[in-house]
């Protein structure tokens, strides 16, 4: 019996030691087996307790494990783990989860099938299996798999609808809600949704087209009955931006116009609330084209707005004389041409009251200078195209010419008329303006010699030239080198080149520079003296050969002046200069006068050392009387010194026979012969 | 200035209605009256009221009116297009994701 009570207690022990360790699983047994004896209630409490925490325990447990089955996409499993839980836990939360799941496999399931319906090609079922399963879950990922299987079905219209229910997060949901509204009619919404896809795949791109084509159709149709035109414009323009993206031209060129006539429908209403400043907007939106009322409205807009702002006086200039010389709008003036012209003249000096305004500015400035340019160059083409009937009679300026892409027909124009210039100066300067190299030719007559060099080193050398732009390009070249020259810039040379050809093509420009040369002062005659033997050697012409020969005159005896030159030299170069230019009379003349000198010195010598028939022989051979004269002058002044001398009368009379017979043989009917015959009777025999 | 507005008057007024039109400005006192007489001798002048008439007016009906036939001329290319067998145009698959 006492065995039996040591059993139990011990049993009691381990019961209560494993209690206070927490161990309440094994705790729980040995209490059973103790209060199967005992029956004690401090025991049944302790069970319930024991009981209670070994429920928790093993729930959360089975939590755990319904977490992993979820991690493992194990579904099933994990829903029984947390069904477990919640029996032994009897926690609401569990329960929730077990719905959420149980939601989530159904879906699963659902999805599932709607794969396996998408896979056999059976979208119209797998599309109701995704709607299904959107239905319980409201995923987007699903909505959009139902949208797109309707798509493929064929069901747009619907498609079209649950697409509107999205937000299209990725590429394939705008594709197909693109193409679902294609199909539905939709074509301009359609290719909004499409604008984000970029993609160079050839049937998306062929795709994009036929729908745009089809957009603009619609758009065609309704355009005109729309009361709301900037609705239109906008439209219109999105339309082209559009075409534009994907090179359609035909659509590019029909959008573009009907961009224009909305503008211009546009313009017609800001025109009456002289909203200048939005009408410049839509004129520089819009595409060039020739057409005499938009060429006004350019003109007046640009006009309104340069009264307050300078920088509008330039785009004026650019329309305003194209404008008042154009036949078709100065027909609008009057019938009758002398008042047209009136009307004209009135125009322009408006225009050059509106230039005054802004004087100070610098686009005044050059404003100034271009209205006078123009001015004439209208008046010469005018001139022309009335004598000529060539088909073309529009007069513009260069500027205009060339935005509107007139700059080759004028062109032909002025060579077919080329006998009408004045001279080939004219004609080349003229078409010169309207010639590739037009704007450089704006900034040397403007005086901007530097931005002319600049524009046309842009020129590409291997372009095809004309003889306008040739002329350009040589007559900048040529100003600039003579500017490099001035400002005694090395190599200056090089810029001339090309000035033998331009003063081929244009000998005016060579006569005017060969007459400011024989203006020139001695220090830029001594410039400009290897520039014009440079010149002379590649065209002797006989303007150049005579400025040529002319400095090397000048600058020889300018040498000779600051003894940098004996007579020698001088006398060489001098007839070099006589050869380049044989009717150079002032080298004929310093020519003369070196040679006289150089006989006379010669004389002297001679006679110096008593030479005396070589010295008569010498001036007797000489082309020049002054050399005789000066001969003569010498045997005056030796016979004054053998006058005078202390030679006795023998040696005086041997010296003046000597000096009588040397003379004779010269001139006998000299006077100064006459004077040593005197002096020798004086003295005698 | 633009004398058309500050005599509030058509393009086609005569010049007895110019006159009118001063009278009735300088009534309403919008303008001043070296304005007013202003306007009124830019437009008794011939030469000068065509300059303000080229100024102040625009006429893009004959502009519209080409512009509107062009677009008759190409839209007949459109037309061309439609007759293109719309419905045979089938989806692609070029952005579905692989999985």
């Amino acid at each position: 019996m006492a065995k039996k009570k040591n059993k139990i207690d011990t049993a009691l022990k381990r019961a209560e030691k494993l209690f206070k360790t927490g161990n309440f699983l094994l705790a729980e047994k040995n209490f059973e087996k103790v209060q199967k004896k005992l029956n004690s209630n401090t025991i049944a409490e302790k069970l319930e307790i024991c009981r209670k925490e070994t429920r928790i325990i093993k729930g959360k447990d089975l939590i755990k494990q319904g977490h992993k089955a979820v991690e493992k996409d194990n579904l099933p499993e994990a829903i029984l783990c947390f069904q477990s839980a919640e029996k032994l836990l009897n926690d609401p939360l569990l329960s929730g989860k077990v719905n959420d799941l149980q939601y989530k496999l159904t879906e699963y399931k659902i999805d599932a099938e709607a794969q396996e319906a998408e896979a056999s090609c059976d979208y119209t079922k797998a599309s109701d299996l995704y709607a299904r399963a959107w239905g319980k879950n409201s995923s987007q990922d699903l909505l959009l798999k139902s949208a797109v299987c309707l798509v493929k079905a064929g069901n747009y219209l619907q498609a079209a609808e649950l697409f509107d229910k999205s937000d299209l997060p990725d590429d394939n949901a705008l594709y197909f809600c693109g193409f679902a509204l294609a199909k539905t009619g939709n074509h301009y919404e359609a290719l909004k949704r499409w604008e984000k896809l970029d993609t160079p795949d050839k049937l998306f791109i062929e795709q994009k087209r036929l729908i745009l084509s089809l957009a603009c159709s619609e758009f065609y149709s309704n355009f005109k009955k729309d009361p709301d035109i900037n609705a239109v414009h906008h439209k219109a323009n999105d339309l082209l931006a559009l075409a534009n993206t994907l090179d359609y031209t035909e659509l590019i060129v029909m959008l573009e116009e009907i961009c224009t006539y909305c503008k211009l429908v546009l313009i017609e209403t800001l025109w009456e609330q002289e909203e200048f400043a939005d009408i410049a907007d839509f004129l520089l939106q819009m595409v060039h084209f020739n057409d005499p009322a938009i060429l006004a409205l350019n003109a007046k807009t640009y006009f309104h707005l340069s009264r307050e702002l300078s920088n509008f006086i330039e785009p004026m200039m650019a329309y305003w004389l194209t404008a008042i010389y154009s036949n078709e709008i100065s027909a609008g003036f009057s019938d009758n041409p002398d008042k047209r012209e009136k009307i004209q003249q009135r125009l322009i000096h408006f225009s050059e009251e509106r230039i005054n305004r802004h004087q100070n500015s610098q686009s005044a400035r050059y404003a100034t200078h271009y209205l006078t340019i123009e001015k004439k160059l209208l008046n010469d083409l005018s001139t022309v195209l009335q004598k000529h009937d060539q088909g073309f009679n529009q007069t513009c300026t260069p500027r205009y010419a060339a935005l509107f892409g007139f700059s080759n027909t004028i062109l032909e124009l002025i060579k077919l008329s080329k006998n009408d210039f004045k001279d080939s100066e004219h004609y080349l300067e003229t078409g010169g303006y309207y010639s590739r190299a037009g704007e450089g030719l704006y900034a040397l007559k403007t005086g901007n010699v530097k931005k002319a060099q600049a524009l046309v080193e842009t020129i590409e050398s291997n372009s095809p030239k004309d003889e306008f732009t040739d002329y350009v390009v040589r007559l900048i070249q040529f100003e600039f080198g003579q500017a490099a020259l001035e400002n005694n810039e090395k190599g200056y040379l090089q810029y001339f080149a090309l000035t033998p050809k331009l003063f081929e093509s244009a000998p005016t420009i060579e006569k005017r520079f060969s007459d400011k040369i024989l203006q020139y002062g001695d220090k830029q005659l001594l410039s400009h003296e290897k520039l014009l033997i440079f010149l002379n050697k590649e065209r002797p012409s006989d303007p150049i050969s005579e400025a040529c020969s002319f400095a090397m005159t000048q600058s020889a005896i300018i040498k000779y002046n600051q003894k940098k030159m004996n007579d020698k030299q001088l006398k060489t170069v001098i007839e070099k200069a006589i050869r380049i230019y044989p009717d150079n009379d002032f080298a004929l003349h310093t020519l003369e006068r070196t040679a006289i000198d150089l006989e006379t010195e010669i004389i002297l010598k001679a006679m110096d050392k008593h030479k005396l028939m070589k010295a008569a022989r010498l001036a007797r051979q000489s082309a020049y009387p002054e050399v005789c004269d000066r001969y003569f002058e010498f045997g005056e002044q030796m016979l004054e010194q053998i006058s005078a001398s202390d030679l006795d009368l023998i040696d005086q009379k041997i010296y003046l026979s000597d000096l009588l017979k040397a003379g004779m043989s010269v001139d006998p009917y000299h006077p100064v012969i006459d004077s040593i015959n005197e002096k020798l009777q004086f003295l005698g025999d | 200035m633009n004398p058309f507005k500050i005599l509030n008057i058509k393009r086609d007024a005569s010049n007895k209605e110019i006159i009118c039109a001063a009278a009735i400005a300088m009534r309403d006192r919008q303008y001043s009256a070296k304005e007013i007489a202003q306007a009124q001798k830019m437009l008794l002048d011939p030469v000068s009221r065509a300059c303000h008439e080229f100024l102040h007016f625009i006429d893009l009906a004959d502009t519209k009116k080409n512009l509107i036939q062009k677009i008759t001329e190409k839209s007949k290319y459109l037309c061309r297009l439609e007759t293109s067998d719309f419905n045979q145009l089938k989806y692609l698959t070029i952005f579905e994701k692989k999985s």
